[in-house]
Formats: structure tokens, C-alpha cells, sequence
């Protein structure tokens, strides 16, 4: 799927409501209370966090292209929204198979662990035992010396390579795209392509390209975690997101399950209030049991989800006028809560592949 | 030097590395270090600078610290080290694991080598576990990079200075390094606080690069001249451009003409410029079109050409990039591609890179009022060299001070400018114009000295015979099978 068409889809999926930096945010994966809301109201998971180094112009080159051939236009007021050619083009684009929101960028530390692995065996095969590492990342490289000392102790080349060529076998993807993919690893005098010499010889773009990659890692990734064998499941240890929260947000749940209020909490962290309650968003989003009635009557609730339904929208501008009574805070822990409870009624559930992987058939 | 010391250095030399001569300049170095003198070595690129640090310590026994600014360069000694089988080696760096430090920490004593960079000097802990030790002597590496002349100019390491202010009873200090001028020396000097350090400045002449100067109107007769000349003879080669969109420019004509060539610049992805480098390291790419991001730690040693596409903007700079050829001692080239317009270029963007003393101010407020430091650089629109400049002069001066700092270097940068200009405009042979702008004179002529004395591009140079064919991608199996050896 072209770079292009992801973008169509994922403005497909913000229904007009939102502008198109809702989308770029997005694909870079921003820990913003507004954009984990997002993901979670529209169904975004699979893109949250796609492209984590994502330039604003590559992006900005992608929407003006979609504007120029008409597939998507702009509101007054900037918001943007598909057109009728827009609409049928999102309905043929076939299905996405990313998993941001699972690996959040993450999916490149597999991808570095991989390559230096790959480049290790194929000097050490060579019989030589030093060269300049493909990934210069200390972590990475003291990651894969363990590896090294321990599962890959006494495992032959041809083993190694079999592990690897049955894995990508199993992702059942075309023979082009995984010549693609492979010609970035790096090994004894042969070294990997650099995205602009592999445009070149595909005359794909760049950004096509990347999104690929991306793609197919991930792609890769929910494969072994459904059927580990040693050496992959090894590479690939720690890149699936363990809580769905941020860091910081992390710590403020902590300290609010301990008793501390808002206030409070902002005063030991030594955070503004607008973080506080940035997290706290995050929290409801993530949590069905987030106590919303400490923050808001029931009534409140019920009022909001009716008159969203009414409007059709999602938007706080909107809400806030038809509730002037009601914070923004307390608008969008609600929002939250609804985002939650859509999810539950049978929506397009791509991408949140939160249940744990089968133990499969150890080697 | 008396017969004995000569004997005994030489015996050390067989016994610790096998070899049974010192490489030119190594050995006064080494005895000045092992006699207890402060040292400062300026050695060229590829003298085997090393050694003048790894040798002294067997015969003095205890610990070196090496401090060193880039922890990549760091990385690489310490792995270089373990290679030849030394065990006695760690870095203290801040890429450690809590773990792994503190296995560091607890092994201190034991450790021949130590490495670590200037920030971990002045953690309070780890400078008194360090000055614990029996230090044998301290090594600054890289040590132009601590005189705010050079350009690579890292206030970090000026922290040494502070560490070395606290030492009661201060070992010697050996700075090593490939180019300084007259001034850096002196900033070195008085940074680490020497006393009358013994010297051994060993000119930047490398005999075996023959030098060119090409003058050109403009910048097409350049590019004109380098897709017609790299048509006719081959490299491997770099070529420094002064933007990245030269960079692109040049290379995609290259590459139309099937010379193999890539960019090498800031704004690719760091995992391309690995890449990169690979490829050129392995002889799959043969032309680099390089901002002045390529080259440190890149070791490729039958590099046969450089080419300067702009005028760099100080003689050290340019002189480390032309040392980049002929590393194993075959006969290579380095060519400066000249037009008149270029001297405003370079002066416009060496003192578009320093901020002007508004703009100090203006940083200087943003940092008073909190805002995070990488954020005002970008308000400011200021590189990151410039911002690691500013910020650290701001900490130290005050706003006021360290803007009247910025004065002063820009006008040095017009200077050091100025003078590149006289080099490339001057006559007379360009060898002995180049080794002036250090202050020495060429000890011999070689054959192929330089286009001014008469060079023969066809006794330089490989011509170039057949195409390159560009590889096309082949079937993931086959590729994963031959990277793997299988």
C-alpha cells in the first residue's frame, strides 16, 4: 500500500472532523492526550506510531497530492474530508495490515537487532572477526553479543539462515516484496541498499518503500509472536508495547491508585495541570474501569453520548457549546468513555491485537 | 636520547606489539610521556598515534585514562584493543548499563586502560573513584577538538579542565592530535593545564598526495570539469560539497554517467549513511559526494583522490579532509576546484553558523526563563555545533560576556577564511602554500608534488576501462543464502 493511500485511509477515518495534522501526529506516533484520543475514537491503531521519524515535508508532498487529484478537500475552517472520488478510492484500497499502536516504532530495534545479527554470522562465517557494525547503537550491540553467547552458541550458519528463511516464508508475502525488504541487511562484502539506491532500481518511491518495510516488520512480527522460534522470538524480545500508557502517564495512575488527587500529583511531579489531565485522558482511554463518575455526574455522561449521537460528532468545539456547564477536561474524560464503548459494539477492530500470543510448537 | 633508553623503548616495542621499529615520531613521544613531561603530540593522520598512548604504560605500570570526546571513537579503540587480546580494558561512558558500570566501578584498579569522556569526569563519584587510582598519565584524544579555534570545537572537553584543576598530584598529560594550528596548540596547552610541555609537532605533509589546484569561473564549469575528469580516471574518491543539495546534485549525475557513486550528508537517515559507508568501504561505491559530515573514524585506506568542490573554511579543516588519501601509502591526489565567487560562500556560511550577539541575548533569555535548550536552537535557527558553543559560553560568561566571545570567533572565522583565500589565490608551489598556513615549509619535493611544480595526472591516476554494471535486486532466499555464507 502506497504512502498515499494510507494517508487517504486514515483521513477516511477521522470523518471530517479532524485537520490534517491529527493525521501526521498520528504516523509519528505523538504521546499527546489528543492524539492517543484519536487513535482510540477513530480507530487508528494501526498507523499510531507507523513512522516515528516522519518529515513534515514528505508528509506535507503526500497531502498536497491527494488535495491536487481531488481525492481529498479542505472546510473552511481547514478541517478535511474525502471526496465522492475519495470515497471510492479508500473502499478499493485492500486491507491494512500495520500494527502501530502493538510496536510503536519499536519494530526497528527487531530490525537493527536482525541486521547486526545477519552481518555478525556472515563475517564470522567468513572467518572475520572484525568489522564495522551496521547498527552503532551500544544497546543494540551488547544485545546481540549476548545472543551470541547464548542461544546462537554452536548454531551453524545454515541453521541460522534456515530459521530466518522459514520465518519470512511464513508471512506468505510475494517473492518482490521480500527481495525488498532483504536488500537492507548488510553482510560480508555485500552491503545493504540505502532507500534512495532501492527506489532507484524498483522506481517505487521512497516513501512507499518505507511504509512497506514498516509494514512487513510487522507483518513479521505478529507471525512470530504466534509461532516463536528461538533466534526470532529472541530478536524480536521486548518490542511488543506492554501497557498501552506512556511513561509519564504511567507514573501519575501510580500515584493516583495511591491516593493522591490531581492537585496533588502535580505538585510532586512538579507538572503543569494540563498534563495531569492529559494523563488522566490517556488513563480513561485505557481503562475500563476509570472511575468517570469521581470527575462527572452519571447524568452527564448519558446527556453527552446522546447529544454526540445526534450531531454525529465527536468534536469538543461542538459538545462544549451544547454543554457550557461542563470543563473540557470533563468533555473529553467522557469522550473517552465513548470511544471505548463504540469499540465495543462490533467496530473495525484492526490493529489491537492485545491478546497474548499462542505458545507455539518450541523447537 | 641516550643508547640505553633507545634500547629499552625498542625492546618494549618488540615485546608488546612484535614489531621491531617505531613508526616516524613515535618514539620521542613515547619517551617524553615515560620521562613524565606533559606532552603534546601533532602527529598526521595515519602515524600510528595510538601507540604513543599504549605503549608508556607497560613501562610505568598503573592505569591510563584516556579521555576522549566522541564516544563512537571511544567504542572503536576500546573493541581495536580487545582485538589485539588486551583483557585490561573498559570505557566508562554513559552508554553503560547500571549493571555494567558498576562492574566497571567495583574492577577499577585492575583496568590498564581506562576510557571515558569529560561529562562522566566531573560526576562527583566517579571522580574520586579515579583519583584513586595510580594513574601512570592522562591522554586527551583528539585534542584540537577542546580549542574553541578548531573546528570541531566540543565545549564538553573543557570540562577536563575543571577535573584536572582538582587533581593534587597531577599525572602527566599526553594531547594527541592530528592537525592544530599555532593557536590550538596553545588553547590546548592552557586548557589542560601543561607545564612547559614538550612538543613534537610533526607538519601535516603527506608526500605521497599530490596537490591541485583547478580554477573555474563558476559552478558549472566545476561540475562540468568533475563529470568529465572522473569519466576519464577512476577513484575511489571524495568529493566535499558545501550543502547537501550539492551533495544530491552531483552525485545524481554521477550515477547518470554509471560512475557508482551516493550523498553522504546529514539529512539522510543515519541507517542510509551506515550504509553508505559500507558500501564505499567495500568497493561497491566508488565516489562519495560528502558534506563535511563524512570522515571521522572512516578507515579506508586506498582512497586515491579528493576533491574539494568548495573552499573549506580553515587550512585544518582542509588538510584533515585531503589526509584522507593515500592512507596506505600510494600515491593519491587532492584537487581544489576554485572560483573567485567562493571565498564570500565560505565566509557567509562560517558566520551564518555563529550567532550574532542579538541573538545570544535573545538565547540568553529564552534559557533564563526555562525553555529547553535543543527548542531555542531551533527558535534561533542555530546548528547544533553552534548551539553547544553558545550554551556553553552563556553558562560560564553571562549573556553579556559570551556575546562579545561570539564577536571574537566570528571575526577569527573571517581570518582563518581569509587566509584559505590567499592559499588558493597565491602562486608558487601549492605544497609549500599549504604546509604556510601552518608555518612550516616541505622537508622534500616529491615527484608529483603539485600542479604549480608540474604534475602528471596519468602517473596519479588509474584511467578509467569499463563501465560499472549496476547490480539489480535478487531473490530474497539467494540473498539471505549469501549473506549467510550458505
Amino acid at each position: 500500500m502506497s504512502f498515499d493511500d494510507i494517508l487517504l485511509n486514515i483521513i477516511s477515518r477521522l470523518d471530517g472532523e479532524r485537520y490534517k495534522h491529527a493525521a501526521f501526529h498520528l504516523m509519528k506516533g505523538k504521546r499527546s492526550g489528543q492524539t492517543l484520543q484519536d487513535t482510540e475514537y477513530y480507530r487508528l491503531h494501526p498507523f499510531f506510531g507507523m513512522l516515528p521519524s516522519l518529515h513534515s515535508n514528505d508528509f506535507d508532498l503526500a497531502y498536497r497530492r491527494l488535495l491536487s487529484s481531488g481525492l481529498i478537500a479542505e472546510e473552511e475552517d481547514k478541517t478535511v474530508f474525502l471526496t465522492t472520488a475519495g470515497k471510492t478510492r479508500a473502499a478499493s484500497i485492500g486491507p491494512v495490515r500495520l500494527n502501530g499502536w502493538v510496536y510503536r516504532g519499536m519494530e526497528q530495534l527487531f530490525f537493527a537487532r536482525l541486521a547486526l545479527t545477519v552481518q555478525t554470522v556472515s563475517h564470522l562465517s567468513a572467518g572475520d572477526r572484525t568489522f564495522m557494525p551496521v547498527t552503532t547503537d551500544p544497546v543494540v550491540q551488547r544485545e546481540v553479543r549476548h545472543l551470541f553467547a547464548t542461544i546462537l552458541r554452536g548454531r551453524t550458519p545454515e541453521d541460522i539462515a534456515l530459521e530466518v528463511r522459514n520465518g519470512l516464508e511464513a508471512t506468505g508475502l510475494g517473492d518482490d516484496r521480500l527481495s525488498r525488504f532483504v536488500s537492507r541487511l548488510t553482510g560480508k562484502g555485500m552491503s545493504g541498499l540505502t532507500w534512495r539506491q532501492l527506489s532507484e532500481l524498483t522506481s517505487m518511491p521512497e516513501m512507499d518503500l518505507k511504509v512497506e518495510w514498516v509494514e512487513t516488520l510487522h507483518i513479521w512480527l505478529d507471525g512470530i509472536a504466534e509461532r516463536p522460534t528461538p533466534l526470532l522470538s529472541a530478536l524480536s524480545q521486548g518490542v511488543r508495547a506492554e501497557s498501552p500508557l506512556t511513561g509519564s502517564a504511567k507514573k501519575t495512575e501510580e500515584l493516583y491508585r495511591a491516593g493522591l488527587s490531581m492537585e496533588e500529583i502535580s505538585q510532586q511531579r512538579n507538572l503543569k495541570m494540563s498534563t495531569i489531565e492529559d494523563h488522566f485522558v490517556e488513563i480513561a482511554i485505557n481503562d475500563q474501569k476509570f472511575p468517570l463518575h469521581k470527575f462527572t455526574e452519571t447524568e452527564n455522561v448519558e446527556a453527552v453520548r446522546n447529544e454526540a449521537g445526534r450531531l454525529a460528532t465527536r468534536k469538543l468545539s461542538v459538545l462544549k457549546r451544547s454543554f457550557p456547564g461542563l470543563s473540557y477536561f470533563q468533555l473529553r474524560l467522557i469522550l473517552a468513555r465513548l470511544g471505548k464503548e463504540d469499540g465495543d459494539d462490533g467496530h473495525d477492530n484492526a490493529g489491537k491485537s492485545e491478546q497474548p500470543a499462542q505458545t507455539g510448537h518450541r523447537i | 636520547m641516550d643508547m640505553t633508553m633507545r634500547e629499552s623503548l625498542n625492546s618494549l616495542l618488540k615485546q608488546v606489539t612484535g614489531f621491531d621499529e617505531f613508526r616516524e615520531g613515535q618514539e620521542e613521544v613515547i619517551h617524553s610521556v615515560i620521562s613524565g613531561h606533559d606532552t603534546i603530540a601533532v602527529l598526521p593522520t595515519g602515524a600510528g598515534k595510538s601507540l604513543c598512548y599504549q605503549l608508556p604504560v607497560h613501562a610505568l605500570g598503573g592505569t591510563v585514562l584516556i579521555v576522549s570526546p566522541l564516544l563512537s571513537l571511544m567504542e572503536d579503540q576500546v573493541a581495536q584493543l580487545k582485538m589485539k587480546g588486551e583483557k585490561r580494558v573498559a570505557a566508562l561512558n554513559s552508554f553503560l548499563t547500571p549493571k555494567e558500570r558498576a562492574e566497571v566501578l567495583a574492577n577499577l584498579g585492575r583496568y590498564r586502560y581506562l576510557f571515558t569522556s569529560p561529562e562522566m569526569l566531573v560526576q562527583p563519584y566517579i571522580s574520586g573513584r579515579i583519583k584513586q587510582l595510580r594513574l601512570a598519565y592522562i591522554v586527551a584524544d583528539e585534542a584540537h577538538c577542546i580549542s574553541q579555534w578548531g573546528f570541531d570545537f566540543r565545549p564538553d572537553y573543557l570540562r577536563m579542565r575543571e577535573w584536572l584543576g582538582t587533581l593534587e598530584d597531577r599525572p602527566p598529560v599526553l594531547a594527541l592530535t592530528a592537525t592544530a594550528s599555532e593557536k590550538a596548540i596553545r588553547d590546548i596547552a592552557d586548557y589542560l593545564l601543561m607545564e612547559q610541555p614538550q612538543m613534537f609537532i610533526h607538519p601535516p605533509d603527506r608526500p605521497n598526495i599530490a596537490m591541485e589546484i583547478v580554477n573555474l569561473e563558476n559552478r558549472e564549469e566545476k561540475t562540468e570539469w568533475i563529470l568529465e575528469n572522473l569519466s576519464r580516471w577512476k577513484g575511489p574518491g571524495i568529493i566535499y560539497v558545501q550543502s547537501r543539495k550539492r551533495a544530491e546534485e552531483l552525485s545524481d549525475l554521477l550515477r547518470s554517467r554509471k560512475v557508482r557513486t551516493a550523498a553522504f550528508h546529514a539529512g539522510m537517515e543515519n541507517e542510509d549513511r551506515i550504509l553508505v559507508q559500507h558500501q564505499f568501504l567495500n568497493g561497491e561505491l566508488e565516489w562519495i559526494c560528502a558534506t563535511n559530515a563524512f570522515g571521522m573514524g572512516i578507515n579506508k585506506s586506498d582512497i586515491r583522490w579528493i576533491i574539494h568542490d568548495h573552499l573549506p573554511s580553515s587550512a585544518a579543516q582542509y588538510i584533515q579532509e585531503v589526509g584522507r588519501a593515500g592512507r596506505d601509502g600510494g600515491q593519491s591526489l587532492a584537487t581544489l576546484l576554485y572560483s573567485r565567487g567562493d571565498a564570500d560562500t565560505a565566509v557567509f556560511i562560517a558566520v551564518d553558523d555563529l550567532p550574532e550577539p542579538e541573538t545570544v541575548r535573545f538565547i540568553g533569555r529564552c534559557m533564563a526563563e526555562g525553555m529547553d535548550i535543543v527548542e531555542v536552537g531551533e527558535r534561533a535557527g542555530l546548528s547544533e555545533t553552534a548551539l553547544r558553543v553558545v550554551s556553553y559560553w552563556l553558562e560560564r560568561l553571562g549573556t553579556e560576556k559570551a556575546a562579545t566571545q561570539m564577536g571574537w570567533l566570528a571575526e577569527a572565522k573571517r581570518k582563518e577564511i581569509i587566509s584559505m583565500v590567499h592559499f588558493a589565490e597565491g602562486s608558487g608551489c601549492i605544497r609549500s602554500r599549504a604546509l604556510g598556513l601552518f608555518g612550516y615549509s616541505p622537508a622534500t619535493r616529491p615527484a608529483q608534488c603539485c600542479s604549480e611544480c608540474g604534475i602528471d595526472h596519468a602517473r596519479i591516476l588509474t584511467g578509467r576501462t569499463s563501465e560499472g554494471n549496476t547490480p539489480g535486486l535478487h531473490g530474497w532466499r539467494e540473498r539471505i543464502n549469501s549473506l549467510f555464507g550458505v
